[in-house]
């Protein structure tokens, strides 16, 4: 009964348009006022409080920053200009120069949306001048920077490792293989188009160009070998080398590239705590609704009524990832994961899912659902970068969504390709 | 008249803005500290990680009205706006209403806690705790504030956030 309280009054909120944090808080409040005595409403801001004061939880606000000052102080567009030189004169050029540089920065950012701007802006443009139609450069752009979520660092899998009680390095390290099969079978995809539609291949492969842009982006590059290296050489803790990357942009931007003014930063880091406020808002709220789940079993009834459907794992699996999918499609990543591992993690475990396997699986899930109708915000970012209607950017997305499900699969019935990276690490 | 009641809204936003940008700034400020005491200087300093999660509940609450200026709070709307507008707009201000409750009950047994711990120390600064508890009941009567104004004023949200920097 709870549960259905509490499900169903998030959910009709989300749809009557109330903003997500208030929609889990309001209906964490129904659910506190149908239990009556057993949860007095005090419960409510010492759970929210509770919920934001976690120190790991904090590599969210510097990761945003980061990429923030990435973006704003020439470091992205250095990164892409290496990416061109490297893989451009491969037919179809600049699409994998797209890839290229989403995952390269999906290794330094931890959103999709960051790249999205950055890529978009830089790529676009030159991207039509060779050939490609407006959406589809556009779908490219917005279908590469997903790889942000997946490939190392990410907040999506921060915010897991946390719910999940897993390692978030472990949850990094699981990500790297998916991101990287991704990536190659997005140029594949690309490759094969192009060769169909004859692109021009504008500029040869020269060594020097890409020496020369190697050396400024080497300054970039830089970026996440104090975020990776720190982490995974058990040198610093995941919040601490993204504060110490914050630092390295800032540095970076200010007194190398000399591309980011003083001024800047009030904006900026405004624009990240509006931002890092609206995932913690959701990480309080989320505590009072999932605080009242557990006080009242509600995860066991759940977990016994999915197991009942069958104890097959290869069918549960695959049950599971159609729900997280349409999840994904309707709700913000940061609440689907609060809310649904404490759900669906015991399943998971019961059916012998490894909790690692299982942060890569929803993550995959739900990025895809950022790019998919009708509330993918990196749909609507990426029509409002490349000035493209929605309905062209999903009528041309969808080969590459495709690829992710693929791989989605793949990781679901082949854990070694996602586990394999944190075993050898020892995790 | 209106005049005033602008100049107002306009100091109370600045300041708010301007908190969270110290808050961020604190935040990023004492971890790195912490990291450069712990690594360098081989002397870890026991406050760094406390005043940062503190800051960092300070600069979320407080951010969460400064959201709603910002229209940075994220809400599913294309079943509303499908709706005529009518319809819509009842809607809209039913869904205001309640977070307007939600928010005085925030306020309300917020404010009840933070007097219930104000006794507590914190682990390493040994300030009373409730300077970082009264965050919450204090960001959500700002959210109640904010969220009145753009409901009596529309067009008081604008996506700019360097508006607040001049």
């Amino acid at each position: 009964m709870l549960a259905l309280i509490l499900f169903g009054s998030m959910l009709g909120l989300m749809m009557l348009g109330v903003p997500i944090f208030f929609a889990i808080g309001l209906a964490g409040l129904i659910g506190a006022l149908h239990i009556g005595a057993a949860a007095p409403l005090i419960i409510v801001p010492i759970g929210m409080f509770n919920g934001m004061d976690s120190f790991p939880l904090m590599a969210i606000p510097f990761f945003i920053l980061a990429g923030e000052l990435m973006n704003r102080g020439g470091i992205s567009t250095r990164l892409v200009a290496f990416a061109s030189a490297v893989v451009g004169h491969i037919s179809g050029g600049l699409g994998h120069a797209n890839v290229v540089s989403n995952a390269m920065m999906a290794s330094m950012s931890g959103s999709a949306l960051a790249n999205i701007a950055a890529v978009g802006r830089v790529l676009i443009e030159p991207m039509e001048k060779e050939g490609y139609k407006r959406d589809f450069a556009t779908a490219i752009t917005v279908a590469a920077s997903l790889l942000g979520p997946i490939i190392p660092p990410s907040i999506t899998m921060v915010i897991y490792a946390i719910t999940a009680g897993t390692s978030v390095g472990a949850m990094f390290l699981a990500g790297i293989v998916p991101g990287i099969i991704v990536a190659i079978g997005m140029m594949v995809v690309i490759w094969r188009h192009a060769r169909k539609r004859n692109y021009p291949v504008h500029d040869r492969f020269s060594i020097r160009r890409v020496a020369v842009t190697a050396k400024d982006a080497a300054i970039s590059l830089m970026m996440p070998v104090i975020i990776l290296g720190g982490i995974f050489g058990g040198v610093m803790t995941p919040t601490e080398s993204a504060a110490v990357a914050v630092v390295y942009a800032l540095i970076v931007g200010l007194v190398v590239f000399r591309e980011l003014k003083l001024r800047d930063l009030g904006p900026i880091l405004l624009n990240s705590g509006v931002v890092t406020s609206f995932i913690f808002l959701i990480v309080g709220a989320a505590r009072v609704f999932s605080d009242l789940m557990t006080g009242e079993a509600v995860p066991q009834e759940i977990a016994s009524l999915i197991l009942s459907i069958s104890d097959e794992p290869v069918l549960l699996l695959l049950l599971i990832n159609i729900l997280l999918l349409f999840v994904g499609c309707m709700m913000d990543t940061t609440a689907a994961i609060l809310i649904l591992v404490p759900v669906l993690l015991p399943v998971a475990i019961e059916i012998g899912v490894d909790p690692l396997l299982f942060g890569v699986m929803m993550s995959f899930n739900l990025v895809i659902g950022l790019a998919t109708p009708p509330v993918g915000v990196a749909l609507f970012l990426g029509s409002d970068t490349g000035k493209v209607r929605i309905e062209a950017l999903v009528a041309r997305i969808w080969p590459f969504l495709l690829i992710y499900v693929a791989v989605l699969l793949l990781i679901t019935y082949v854990p070694i390709v996602s586990l394999g990276l944190p075993r050898l690490f020892g995790y | 008249m209106q005049a005033v009641i602008k100049a107002i809204d306009n100091q109370i936003t600045r300041v708010t803005a301007l908190l969270v940008i110290i808050g961020m700034s604190i935040t990023v400020g004492s971890v790195v500290l912490g990291v450069i005491f712990r690594y360098f200087l081989r002397d870890a300093l026991v406050w760094s990680e406390e005043v940062a999660r503190y800051a960092m509940i300070w600069v979320s609450m407080l951010g969460g009205g400064i959201a709603f200026r910002l229209g940075a709070h994220v809400a599913v709307d294309f079943m509303v706006n499908a709706l005529p507008p009518g319809a819509r707009r009842a809607i809209i201000f039913a869904g205001q209403l309640g977070m307007l409750v939600f928010l005085a009950v925030v306020v309300w047994y917020g404010i009840d806690v933070t007097q219930q711990v104000s006794g507590q120390r914190t682990a390493a600064l040994r300030i009373s705790i409730a300077w970082a508890y009264s965050a919450v009941p204090i960001g959500a009567a700002l959210m109640v504030y904010h969220l009145i104004a753009i409901m009596i004023a529309p067009r008081l949200v604008s996506p700019s956030a360097s508006k607040y920097q001049r």
